[in-house]
This record gives C-alpha cells, sequence and structure tokens, in this order.
C-alpha cells in the first residue's frame, strides 16, 4: 500500500521531514537517560505499586516526546517531565481510588483478613500513603523530590522554579501533618 | 516550665532533625517525660524518611526502557502533525455546514400565522358622538369590510391582530356569526372581547337620524296593474 503525501510534497521534504524527527529522537533518547527514571520516581511515590508507576512514567515520556518540540528552554525539561509525571500520576491515583471502592461495594461480604494478613501487609506504609493522599499537592511534590536521593533543598527549588525558603518551609509543613496523622 | 508547653517545640526540633534549642536543654536533662517525647518524635520522622525514600528509590522493571523506546519509535514513525484520517474528517465537517447552511438560506421563509382570534373594532367617527352611521361616509363605514390578515400578504412577519371592522350596534351578531361558523362559543367570547387599543371610545347608543324619508319599493301604476290581473278585492 502507497503510503499518504501530503499534496505539494516532495520527495526532499519528506526526507528532511525524516531527517529532522530522527535527531529530535536522538535528543529526546539522550534526555530521557537522564530524567526517565526521575519521571517513574515521581510516579512511584504517588503510587502505591510499581507496576501503576511504570505505566504513568511511559505516558508521561510519551507526552513529554510529543511536546518536545514545544519546549522553548531545553534546560527546563527536567522540571517540565516532574510536573507531567506527577499530575498523571495524581489522576491515576484518584481512578485506582474510584475502583477501589467500587470493589469494595461488591466484596462486602468476602472474607475479612486475619491478624496475620493485617500484619504481613505493612500497615505503617499503607497509613503513610494514606496520610500522603492528604497532603496539599504542592507540599506533596516538595516532599517527593526532597524525598528522592541526590535532592538537596536548592534542587528542589530550581526543579519547581521557587525560591529555597518556599521549599523549605513547604517540606517542613508537609512532613508535620505526616507526622500528625501517624502519630 | 510545663512539659505541655514544649510539645511542639519538640515536634518541630524533630521535624527539622535538630535538637531542642538551649533554653529546654536544662529541662530536657532533668524530664524523663520530655526526653522520652522527643526520642518517640525523632522516630517517627525517621520511619516517615525511611519509608518515603525505600520507595523512591525503586528503578523500573528491566522491560521498561524496552517498552518505552518501542513506543517512541511507533509515535515518530506517525507524523506528528495532522494525520490524514483527521485532516479528512475536519474537511468533511467543514462541507457539511456549509452545506447545510446553503440549503437552510434558500429555503423560502416560513411566515408564522397567529391563530386567528377575531377581534372586534369599532371604527368611530370622532367628530361626532353619534356613531357611524352619520351620512353617507357613515353607512359605507358601516359595513363589515374586511377580515383579511395582510401579514400573509405583504409577508410581514410581525405579529398584528386581524382587522374587523364592526360598527357597534353589529358587533353582537357578528359575535354570533363567528362562534356559530367556528363553532365555538370560546370564540364568541373573543370576539366580543374589546380590542387592546383602548384608545377608541365605543358607543353604545342608537344614531339618531334627525329624518328618514321612506320610498315605496315599486311605481304605484305597476302595483295597480298587479291588483287588476290578481284580482284583489281589497
Amino acid at each position: 500500500m502507497q503510503e499518504f503525501t501530503w499534496p505539494g510534497r516532495t520527495a526532499e521534504t519528506e526526507l528532511a521531514l525524516d531527517l529532522e524527527k530522527a535527531a529530535l529522537r536522538r535528543e529526546f533518547e539522550q534526555r530521557l537517560e537522564e530524567c526517565g527514571t526521575l519521571a517513574f520516581r515521581v510516579a512511584r511515590g504517588v503510587l502505591r505499586n510499581a507496576t501503576d508507576a511504570e505505566d504513568v512514567a511511559q505516558e508521561a515520556l510519551l507526552r513529554a516526546y510529543r511536546r518536545f518540540t514545544r519546549l522553548r528552554d531545553p534546560s527546563r525539561f527536567r522540571a517540565w517531565l516532574v510536573r507531567i509525571a506527577f499530575r498523571l500520576a495524581l489522576d491515576q491515583a484518584r481512578s485506582v481510588r474510584r475502583r477501589e471502592q467500587r470493589e469494595t461495594l461488591w466484596a462486602v461480604n468476602t472474607p475479612r483478613p486475619t491478624a496475620e494478613d493485617i500484619a504481613v501487609s505493612n500497615e505503617f506504609g499503607r497509613q503513610l500513603e494514606q496520610a500522603m493522599e492528604s497532603l496539599p499537592k504542592k507540599s506533596r511534590l516538595v516532599l517527593l523530590l526532597a524525598s528522592m536521593d541526590g535532592h538537596s533543598l536548592e534542587e528542589v527549588a530550581e526543579l519547581l522554579q521557587v525560591p529555597v525558603g518556599t521549599v523549605k518551609s513547604r517540606l517542613h509543613s508537609a512532613r508535620k501533618q505526616l507526622a500528625e496523622k501517624l502519630r | 516550665m510545663r512539659c505541655e508547653q514544649n510539645v511542639q517545640v519538640l515536634i518541630d526540633a524533630a521535624a527539622l532533625g535538630q535538637e531542642p534549642e538551649s533554653s529546654l536543654a536544662e529541662h530536657m536533662q532533668r524530664c524523663w517525660r520530655c526526653q522520652a517525647r522527643l526520642r518517640r518524635e525523632q522516630q517517627l520522622f525517621s520511619s516517615i524518611d525511611g519509608a518515603l525514600q525505600a520507595r523512591l528509590t525503586e528503578v523500573p522493571r528491566s522491560g521498561f526502557w524496552g517498552r518505552v523506546h518501542a513506543r517512541l519509535l511507533e509515535e515518530s514513525a506517525t507524523d506528528s502533525g495532522l494525520k490524514p484520517s483527521w485532516a479528512a474528517a475536519a474537511i468533511l465537517v467543514l462541507a457539511l455546514l456549509v452545506s447545510t447552511r446553503l440549503w437552510m438560506t434558500s429555503q423560502p421563509t416560513i411566515v408564522a400565522v397567529n391563530p386567528v382570534v377575531p377581534t372586534a373594532r369599532v371604527k368611530q367617527n370622532t367628530s361626532s358622538p353619534t356613531g357611524a352611521l352619520d351620512g353617507n361616509r357613515g353607512l359605507a363605514d358601516a359595513r363589515p369590510r374586511k377580515f383579511t390578515n395582510r401579514r400573509s400578504e405583504t409577508g410581514n412577519a410581525a405579529p398584528r391582530e386581524p382587522e374587523v371592522w364592526v360598527p357597534p350596534d353589529e358587533q353582537k351578531a357578528f359575535a354570533q356569526f363567528v362562534a356559530r361558523v367556528a363553532g365555538q362559543d370560546a370564540m364568541a367570547a373573543a370576539v366580543v372581547s374589546q380590542a387592546p387599543d383602548k384608545t377608541v371610545a365605543r358607543s353604545t347608543e342608537l344614531p339618531q337620524a334627525s329624518s328618514v324619508d321612506i320610498a315605496d319599493l315599486v311605481d304605484r301604476t305597476e302595483q295597480d296593474d298587479w291588483r287588476d290581473r290578481t284580482g284583489d278585492s281589497e
């Protein structure tokens, strides 16, 4: 089957477009090596399991790729990707929560977990997740980024384009709120 | 200093990972409760940090990057701009819109006609209080002249009431006539109701004529002939 060609496009322009796309992909993949894991970790910080976080990270990377040419300042790629991943992860978390609520309604008559099950299920981790869900979005993102290895407060401030003082206060407030809920 | 007042200070110190301020140091050395509280808070924050860091040091599974690269190749293979299918759909929708618009403008305008609710209006000769039967002009005006809907003739879509000119003394009869024709009593009521144009004064008085000459219907000679023929013995 012959490939669709827009009217007015010659073989030369097609070739030039292909080359441009290839260059764009190479540039993006280079950035992907630097920031890809960050996108996954941001998603993992919001979501409860790694599989969901991988799906969200993949979607975030694809979206970033589609809009890569529109990014005026390439040095902002890292911050941009963090925001995309965080927003998508929040959306995914909401839909997971809704799904769980529906499933809970259906499974009202299922047997209750034993004490052993509860002990195995890492109660503290579950409570921490719940406490994090109640945090304001801005504080939550600061907490996630600051908790990642290798991120100083200055780096977090640069990523989010806010003053270091703001990062400090948001982080302090988020940690205190978490502790309050877990105490 | 009471221990309850120190709680917030201890929490802040634990959250920041610092030692309590120097003013509390002396109290902390003596008070085992505050010492225990500080230890508890420090443990809590340490657990939070530990749990967060454990989660945030994870890396994606081995197949993840392969999937991402495959998707990127797939994306770059397709035109990043306007896709042909979308362009075709957009052109189709545009053509539909234009043709619909053209069709609508080519249709003749349908003039909405109000249901006929005849209203009796009385044309009065304002110069004479005796009414419409004043002279020849009055007699001519007194006849029901028209019952037409001018809107349909002129194509004017502005809502107007149909005009029926009826002299005052004929209104009741006219209303009965209309009601008979329509077979509806409600119609009669509508007809005899007063017109919205309140500026026209109605007069229900009978017209006063100064003198009326009554002429014979036929000529006197013809009348005699007719009597002879029929043998009328009057």
